[in-house]
């Protein structure tokens, strides 16, 4: 698509780099993101559905500059316009009188380029142009109705557009509510159609009401059981009963990890032990040879990982600090409860192990293209991966 | 997202994981001084892994979406500036919701299709903010909440897998949390490589 849907597809560059960045997707389409690893085995499980890929395809094409701007948490003036008017629009819903008479006002908005450049389902709406009389006329016989029968016939009404795009899926009727903050958007060419209006308010409102429904197309493909429900109102309740369910299986799973009594670290010397010892040559005078003072790690993302896990005090700003300072408390406590004498010795070896196997592995040359803290160079050896299968 | 080097967000989040674990338990032995041998409680226990996942989940996601702010910045602040800021933001947010509501329920007898219809999306689109952590600021608009809604299930469901094969592992190993995180980061790694 061109630019014509760069308000709906302002969303393209990040969801595509949003689908990247899970781990159900690999889009090899929508390159340019990092690639992050899309585990062949993660696919299947995540999402079989290949019209998703076909709609991210779509979105990618998009210019996404305002969505990028929206992403940094500090938006333009544009999207703080929209930010401001889209919250108004809670508010507005409350005032239907004036919402009727903005709705009027606002039929006129022409969707424009709903015709060709935008969408193959929108071909209905391309004939809809001639109806411009029409379409105002019914405009002010019932905004919200429109709104709901929008499979009745493709009107130029904006509304009737917009159900044509969302396949019928529309019951935004607070959606319309003028909103005539919204400053025209130099990136959005939208090419009017005949008879339509196509003054810059109703092309961002339609613009911003395409986000919202492809949006809600999206979600319809993540959250299963969405297919068969159509209409907003019922997508939201499908939406906020799986994300409740999800977070009720965190707190379960959490629940059953939790019984298993130990959050025990005093295992941990014993792991490391064995793990170092069976640390293959190679790396092992990489290890020994690194004897550097543990401020000289190169995180680069790994400061970033850890930096907002400093729950209190941690003064250091190197993860390895923390982690020391972290074992040796939390050995000493363990320790403390178990046997009543805190064997520094112990701790003294806990500690360094940690710290020899850290160093080694964030010594590793990050040569490789994907720096990962944990290089398996000095994790060698036998994982007891027999035990265990853990797929990722 | 996830800065210059690319690493899954599942081993992130097993990092993040193993990390906050023990981040964790060394603040719970902090904080009771007195009790300092005393084992968590199971429900502390479960808050403890349940928090550290989510904070696990947020920071492998990286800071480019607003939930992941919203769960990072009251784990990772304990000042009470913020904490205020916070209560206060919920409050306006609260409070225009209840304005909205009972204007639009003081309308009176006129109830057609579209505005039942209207009230019925914005109750639910109130009920997805409280649900989606970080959706109860005010400058989150409709479009912006969908999309975080989207990239927090995405996020939700690989945490949600994560942590279950986590626990099938160490019931089936029988070994310690930290045990399980630590080979599965070695497995996974190694994985990655070949």
């Amino acid at each position: 698509m061109d630019g014509s849907r760069a308000g709906g597809g302002s969303g393209g560059d990040y969801i595509s780099s949003l689908l990247n960045s899970s781990p159900m997707l690999d889009f090899g389409v929508l390159g340019g993101a990092p690639a992050l690893d899309g585990a062949g085995d993660c696919l299947d499980r995540f999402c079989g559905d290949p019209g998703f890929a076909e709609r991210a395809a779509r979105l990618s094409s998009f210019n996404g500059q305002r969505f990028a701007s929206g992403l940094l948490g500090m938006p333009p003036p544009a999207p703080g316009a929209e930010f401001g008017g889209g919250s108004r629009e809670a508010s507005s819903v409350s005032d239907p009188g004036s919402a009727m008479k903005d709705a009027n006002a606002k039929k006129r908005k022409a969707p424009a380029a709903k015709g060709k450049a935008k969408d193959p389902s929108v071909s209905t709406s391309g004939q809809a142009g001639e109806q411009s009389e029409s379409d105002a006329k019914r405009c002010k016989a019932g905004d919200a109705e429109k709104k709901v029968t929008t499979a009745v016939k493709p009107k130029a009404e904006q509304t009737g557009s917009d159900s044509s795009v969302e396949d019928g899926e529309q019951k935004k009727g607070k959606g319309k509510n003028g909103k005539p903050v919204e400053p025209p958007k130099d990136y959005v060419h939208v090419r009017a159609r005949r008879g339509q209006a196509t003054d810059s308010h109703s092309l961002a409102e339609r613009v911003r009401r395409e986000r919202i429904s492809q949006r809600m197309k999206f979600l319809q493909d993540l959250v299963p059981g969405c297919n068969k429900v159509i209409g907003k109102a019922l997508m939201l309740d499908e939406i906020i009963n799986y994300v409740q369910s999800l977070q009720r299986q965190v707190e379960f799973l959490s629940m059953k990890l939790a019984t298993v009594n130990p959050l025990d670290f005093s295992n941990l010397p014993t792991l490391l032990h064995k793990d170092m010892f069976q640390a293959c040559g190679p790396s092992a005078s990489s290890v020994f040879s690194l004897e550097s003072s543990s401020s000289a790690f190169p995180f680069s993302d790994q400061g970033d990982v850890f930096q907002p896990f400093v729950p209190n005090s941690m003064e250091s700003q190197c993860t390895l600090n923390q982690l020391d300072l972290a074992l040796s408390q939390t050995t000493n406590a363990q320790y403390g409860f178990q046997d009543g004498t805190a064997s520094t010795n112990l701790q003294q070896q806990v500690r360094n192990y940690w710290e020899d196997d850290l160093q080694s592995v964030f010594h590793v040359d990050n040569g490789q293209s994907h720096d990962n803290g944990a290089s398996a160079e000095s994790f060698h050896g036998d994982l007891q991966a027999g035990q265990m299968k853990m797929e990722f | 997202m996830q800065g210059p080097s690319t690493k899954s967000f599942r081993q992130a989040f097993l990092e993040n994981l193993l990390v906050s674990l023990q981040l964790q338990q060394e603040h719970t032995s902090k904080h009771d001084s007195s009790s300092v041998g005393a084992a968590m409680s199971l429900h502390e226990r479960k808050l403890a892994v349940k928090s550290s996942a989510d904070v696990a989940m947020a920071a492998a996601r990286g800071a480019g979406a607003r939930w992941t702010r919203a769960i990072l910045a009251p784990a990772s602040s304990a000042c009470k500036v913020q904490r205020c800021r916070r209560i206060v933001i919920r409050c306006r947010g609260r409070k225009r919701s209840l304005t909205t509501r009972s204007a639009r329920a003081g309308d009176g007898g006129t109830s057609s299709g579209g505005e039942i219809a209207r009230r019925l999306v914005s109750r639910r689109t109130m009920a997805l903010r409280e649900v989606i952590p970080g959706g109860r600021d005010a400058a989150v608009d409709e479009a912006t909440l969908l999309r975080e809604a989207m990239d927090y299930v995405v996020h939700l469901r690989a945490q949600v897998d994560v942590l279950r094969q986590v626990s099938e592992a160490v019931q089936r190993s029988g070994s310690s949390i930290l045990q399980v995180l630590i080979r599965g980061l070695v497995a996974y790694v190694k994985k990655r490589e070949t």
